[in-house]
This record gives C-alpha cells, sequence and structure tokens, in this order.
C-alpha cells in the first residue's frame, strides 16, 4: 500500500512522466497532498478551503489517500464539537516529493536548450 | 493520465499550485506563532516577578510551579484552537521551550542565591529566557506568511 505508484517505468534515461504517481496525480487529491505537505497538520476545513472545493469532495479524495497510505486521519472533539485533522504519513511526503521532481524535471523540458 | 498533463506548461501550473495551496494552509500557522510569543513573554515576566517581589524561596517555587500548571493549561487550550500546525513543530517547540525552561531554572536559583539583589541579572536572565521561544514565534509568524 506505500510503495510508489508511478504511472510508467521510470527507468533511468526515461521520460519523467514514468515518475509521476498516479495517486497524486489527481488535480483535487495533488493540491490536497500540497496543502498537506506544507505543515504537520491541518483541519479538515483548512484544507477544505484552501482546495477550495466541498466537505464531500474533500472526504473522497482523503478516503483515497488514506487507502493508499498517504494520509492520516485523526478526528477530535473540541468541547462538544467533533475535530478532523489530516497530516501527511511519511509514505505521502515520500511520494508527493517525488512527484514533484517529476514535474520540475518536465517542467525543464520546456526551457529552452533542454532535451525534448 | 492526460497528455496535457506531460507537458512543461501544465507541469509548471501544477507547481504553481503548490506554493499557491501551501501559502493558504500556512497562513492558519500563525496561531500557532502567536501562542509560542506569548509564551515567550510569560517566562520573562514571572522571572522579573520572583527576582524583584520580596518573597521567600518557598513562595517563589510555588509561584513557578503555578506559573507551569498555567502554562501546561494555555498549551493545552491552544492545541485545541490552532487550526495547523507548522513543519516539524514537535520538535522545534520542545527544544525551544525546554531551552527557555533551563535558563529560567538556571536564572531562578543562581539568582536566589548569589545574586538576588543584581538587577542586571534579573533582567538579563529574562532577556535570555525569552529568547529561544521568541526565535521560534518569529520564525512560525515569518513562515506562515512565506513562500515554500
Amino acid at each position: 500500500m506505500t510503495a510508489a505508484r508511478s504511472g510508467g517505468a521510470g527507468a533511468p534515461g526515461g521520460h519523467p512522466r514514468g515518475r509521476l504517481d498516479d495517486v497524486i496525480h489527481a488535480p483535487v487529491r495533488f493540491s490536497v497532498t500540497a496543502a498537506l505537505a506544507a505543515v504537520d497538520e491541518a483541519e479538515f476545513k483548512v484544507v477544505r478551503d484552501a482546495v477550495e472545493i466541498t466537505d464531500s469532495a474533500l472526504s473522497k479524495q482523503v478516503a483515497v489517500l488514506e487507502e493508499a497510505g498517504y494520509v492520516k486521519v485523526r478526528k477530535g472533539f473540541v468541547g462538544k464539537r467533533p475535530r478532523t485533522h489530516l497530516s501527511l504519513t511519511g509514505a505521502g511526503r515520500d511520494a508527493f516529493a517525488r512527484h514533484v521532481r517529476a514535474l520540475r524535471d518536465i517542467a525543464a523540458t520546456g526551457l529552452p536548450g533542454s532535451p525534448p | 493520465m492526460s497528455e496535457g498533463t506531460y507537458r512543461p506548461e501544465a507541469a509548471q501550473a501544477a507547481l504553481a499550485d503548490v506554493e499557491a495551496v501551501g501559502g493558504r494552509v500556512r497562513r492558519h500557522t500563525r496561531g500557532y506563532g502567536v501562542f509560542v510569543l506569548a509564551l515567550a513573554a510569560f517566562f520573562p515576566l514571572v522571572l522579573l516577578f520572583c527576582g524583584f517581589a520580596p518573597l521567600s524561596g518557598a513562595v517563589l517555587g510555588a509561584v513557578s510551579g503555578v506559573a507551569g500548571a498555567l502554562v501546561g493549561i494555555g498549551s493545552g487550550l491552544a492545541a485545541t484552537r490552532i487550526r495547523a500546525f507548522p513543519r516539524r513543530y514537535g520538535p522545534r517547540y520542545l527544544l525551544a521551550f525546554l531551552t527557555s525552561a533551563a535558563l529560567y531554572a538556571v536564572v531562578l536559583i543562581l539568582g536566589g542565591y548569589l545574586f538576588e539583589d543584581v538587577a542586571a541579572w534579573w533582567i538579563g536572565g529574562a532577556v535570555a529566557t525569552a529568547l529561544p521561544l521568541t526565535v521560534l514565534g518569529v520564525s512560525v509568524l515569518r513562515s506562515g506568511g512565506a513562500r515554500s
């Protein structure tokens, strides 16, 4: 569950798209992961507002990320009010870092003088 | 995955999204920075009170104990209200807090035995005690508005 989920071979010398993570790659999940990568832990509502999606949409994406072992969900109460906190697991941070490196490599291919 | 994702422009847009979303979430860590700065001010205030108030050692110990309990209660309350915690906040907070607490203890104990009437000791000690948590609090507040 915590193994890297690449979209392709990712062999040395291959296109960096092979190193993109299937789970994180979806735009909304990518934004959710990016939001959590910036902090140690954040409230559900903070992530929802930062990514600009609804509660149910975020819940669905979090469920997928949690299933992949990338996100940890912590539920508690403040008085009588329920609070849900989200954080990236170690595997999630590693996967996000790999994904961002692959994106940077793809972006670099568009720079003048870069190989195709 | 769509072919468009492999285009450098799409990758650049995704990377820009990382910055934007991360910045929006990091703004919510400022509450933590404010809490740490409040704690940074609390230590020296208690120390100055202990240093300049004509109290016995037992009373000073009790004051320190009450102050410690207030810190614990305040920390618990803050933890329930802070909406996002900065990266590696646990070890950073622990290091700053323990350093301030150690300085507090040293200043208080040595001051009580050797520098009871030396104002410079208490004032200098108060400043030193405030420094570790102040540095952490300012760092958190600055990164709360900074780019990743």
